[in-house]
C-alpha cells in the first residue's frame, strides 16, 4: 500500500513541480520584458 | 470504445497543439479550457482507480500503480514526436514558432519519461522483488530518456540560438530515425522478458480497461496543456530576448 | 565545383592528413590497445566465458576509440578557422559529409583490424571460426559508427563541452549498431546461422544514417 501511495505521490510532485517551474520562469520572462519596454 | 477514445484524444491534442503553435500569443487563451478539462478529469480518474477498478488477484493492491504508470507512456512518445515534427517544420520554414513547439515537446516529454522511470521501479520492487530489469520495455524507456537528455543538453550548450535550433532539429530527426532500430536491437539483445505481458492483448476486465483508458486520456490532455504553457513560456522568452537586443 | 569532386577533395585531404601526421590513427591504435589490456585484466572471466564476451568487448573498444577518433573529425577545421571554407562550398554539403565520413571509416577499419589482431594475440580469439560473418559485422558496424559519428561530431563541434556532448549525443543513437555488430559477431564465432533479417535491418540502419547525414549536413554546416 505505501508503494501505491508513493507512486501516485511521486507523479503528483513531479507534475506540480514542473508546473511551478513554468510559473516561475513565466514570471521572470514577463518582468524581463516589462523592464525593457 | 476505449481505444477509439484514446486515439481521438491523441489526434485532437496533436491538431490543437499544431494550431496553437502556429500563433501562440493569439491562441494561448484556448489553453485555459484544456487546463480546466484536465483538472476536472483528475478526480474522476482517481475515483475510478480507488473504487471502480477491482483489486487484482495476483499482485494485490500494488497492481494499482498500473493506472498511473501506463498513462505516462503516450505523453513520453508524444513529446518525442512533437519535438521531431517541430524540428522538421523549423528546418523547412525557419520560423521560430516551430522550434518553440519542438523545445516544448522535448521538455514536457522528458518530464513524463522521467516519471515512467521513477514509477516503474516503485512498482517493480514490490511486484518482482527488484528495482530494475533490463527487459525490452524498461530499457527502451531508459534509452529514450537518454536521447531526450542529449537533445536538451545540445540545446543548452550550442553556440548561438540559431545553431541551437538547427542542431536540435537535426538531432531530433536522427533520434526518431534511430528509435525503431533501438527497439529491434533491444529485442535482439534481450533474454527473458520480465515485464508484465501487455494486458490489453490478454483481455483485461472491463473495469480495468476503462480505468486505464480514462487515465490515458487524462494524461494526454495534461500533457497537451503543459506543452501549450511551455510554448507560451518559449514565446515570452523569445520576446524578452528580442526586446533586450532591440533596446541597444 | 560539383558534388562528387568536393567529396573526393575532402576525402583525400582528410586521408592525407591522417596518413601524414599519423596523430589520429596512432592515438586510436594506442588507445584501443590500452582499453583491451585494461578490460582483459579487470574483467575476471574464465577462458570459456571469454569467447562469449569478446564480441561485445570488441565493439565497446571500437566505441571508445571512435569517441577519440571521430571526435576529432572537425578539429583541424575548427582550429584553423577553416569551417567557413567547408561551408562556402556552393554545392550539396552532403558531399562534404561523405568525404569526412569515408575518411573516418578508413581510420575505423584500420583500428578494427588492429584490434582484431590484439584479440587474437591476447585473448586467443580465432576469427576464422566465423570469418565472413565477423567481417560483415565489422564493415556494417564501422559504417554505422562513421556515419552517425561524423554527423554528431559536426554538431558537437558547434557547442560547448564537446568532449561531453559528443558521447552523450552518440551513444543512444549508435546503440543499435553496437548490438547488431556484436550479436552477429558472436553468432558467427559460435557457428550459428545468422538470419537474413538481421543483416537487412543492420544494412537499413547504416543506410538511414548515411542518408540523414547527407541531407542534414546542409543545415549543420550553415553558419
Amino acid at each position: 500500500m505505501p508503494w501505491v501511495i508513493a507512486a501516485y505521490a511521486v507523479t503528483g510532485v513531479v507534475l506540480v513541480g514542473y508546473i511551478l517551474y513554468l510559473r516561475a520562469a513565466r514570471g521572470a520572462a514577463l518582468r524581463d520584458q516589462q523592464r525593457r519596454s | 470504445m476505449v481505444p477509439a477514445a484514446i486515439t481521438l484524444s491523441v489526434v485532437a491534442a496533436l491538431a490543437w497543439l499544431l494550431w496553437l503553435a502556429a500563433d501562440v500569443p493569439a491562441r494561448i487563451g484556448s489553453a485555459r479550457w484544456v487546463g480546466l478539462a484536465s483538472l476536472a478529469l483528475v478526480p474522476v480518474w482517481l475515483l475510478l482507480v480507488s473504487y471502480y477498478a477491482p483489486i487484482e488477484a495476483v499482485q494485490g493492491i500494488i497492481q494499482k500503480i498500473f493506472y498511473v504508470h501506463i498513462p505516462a507512456i503516450i505523453p513520453t512518445y508524444f513529446g518525442f514526436v512533437l519535438s521531431a515534427l517541430g524540428g522538421v517544420l523549423y528546418l523547412r520554414s525557419r520560423e521560430e514558432r516551430w522550434d518553440t513547439l519542438a523545445a516544448a515537446g522535448a521538455e514536457v516529454g522528458v518530464v513524463f519519461c522521467t516519471l515512467m522511470l521513477l514509477v516503474g521501479p516503485i512498482w517493480a520492487k514490490p511486484a518482482w522483488g527488484q528495482w530494475w530489469a533490463w527487459d525490452l520495455r524498461l530499457t527502451m524507456t531508459l534509452i529514450l530518456w537518454f536521447i531526450y537528455v542529449a537533445y536538451l543538453f545540445l540545446r543548452s550548450f550550442a553556440f548561438g540560438s540559431d545553431t541551437a535550433r538547427t542542431y536540435t532539429a537535426v538531432y531530433g530527426i536522427a533520434g526518431v530515425g534511430a528509435i525503431p532500430f533501438v527497439y529491434f536491437a533491444l529485442d535482439l539483445a534481450k533474454g527473458a522478458a520480465m515485464h508484465p505481458v501487455n494486458p490489453a492483448r490478454e483481455g483485461l476486465p472491463p473495469e480495468m480497461g476503462q480505468t486505464v483508458g480514462v487515465g490515458m486520456i487524462t494524461f494526454i490532455w495534461i500533457f497537451a496543456w503543459l506543452v501549450a504553457k511551455r510554448c507560451e513560456l518559449g514565446t515570452l522568452q523569445a520576446r524578452a530576448l528580442a526586446s533586450r537586443l532591440g533596446a541597444h | 565545383m560539383s558534388g562528387p569532386r568536393v567529396f573526393l577533395e575532402v576525402f583525400r585531404k582528410d586521408l592525407r592528413l591522417d596518413l601524414r601526421s599519423r596523430d589520429r590513427l596512432g592515438h586510436m591504435a594506442v588507445f584501443a590497445f590500452l582499453v583491451v589490456t585494461l578490460l582483459s585484466i579487470v574483467v575476471p572471466v574464465s577462458k570459456a566465458e571469454r569467447l562469449s564476451w569478446s564480441p561485445a568487448l570488441l565493439w565497446v573498444v571500437m566505441l571508445f576509440t571512435s569517441l577519440l577518433g571521430l571526435g576529432r573529425t572537425f578539429q583541424s577545421e575548427t582550429e584553423e578557422g577553416a569551417m567557413e571554407l567547408l561551408v562556402q562550398a556552393p554545392v550539396d554539403r552532403g558531399w562534404v559529409f561523405f568525404g569526412k565520413a569515408l575518411a573516418s571509416l578508413v581510420a575505423l577499419f584500420a583500428v578494427e583490424l588492429w584490434t582484431a589482431v590484439l584479440f587474437t594475440v591476447f585473448l586467443d580469439v580465432d576469427w576464422s571460426a566465423g570469418l565472413w560473418g565477423c567481417a560483415g559485422a565489422g564493415v556494417l558496424g564501422a559504417v554505422g559508427l562513421a556515419a552517425a559519428g561524423t554527423l554528431l561530431s559536426a554538431i558537437a563541434s558547434g557547442a560547448r563541452f564537446r568532449e561531453f556532448l559528443f558521447p552523450v549525443l552518440l551513444f543512444p543513437l549508435v546503440l543499435p549498431d553496437l548490438v547488431f555488430a556484436s550479436r552477429i559477431t558472436a553468432d558467427s564465432l559460435a557457428g550459428s546461422e545468422i538470419a537474413g533479417v538481421s543483416w537487412a535491418i543492420f544494412l537499413l540502419y547504416d543506410w538511414v544514417f548515411v542518408l540523414i547525414g547527407f541531407f542534414a549536413f546542409d543545415f549543420v554546416l550553415e553558419d
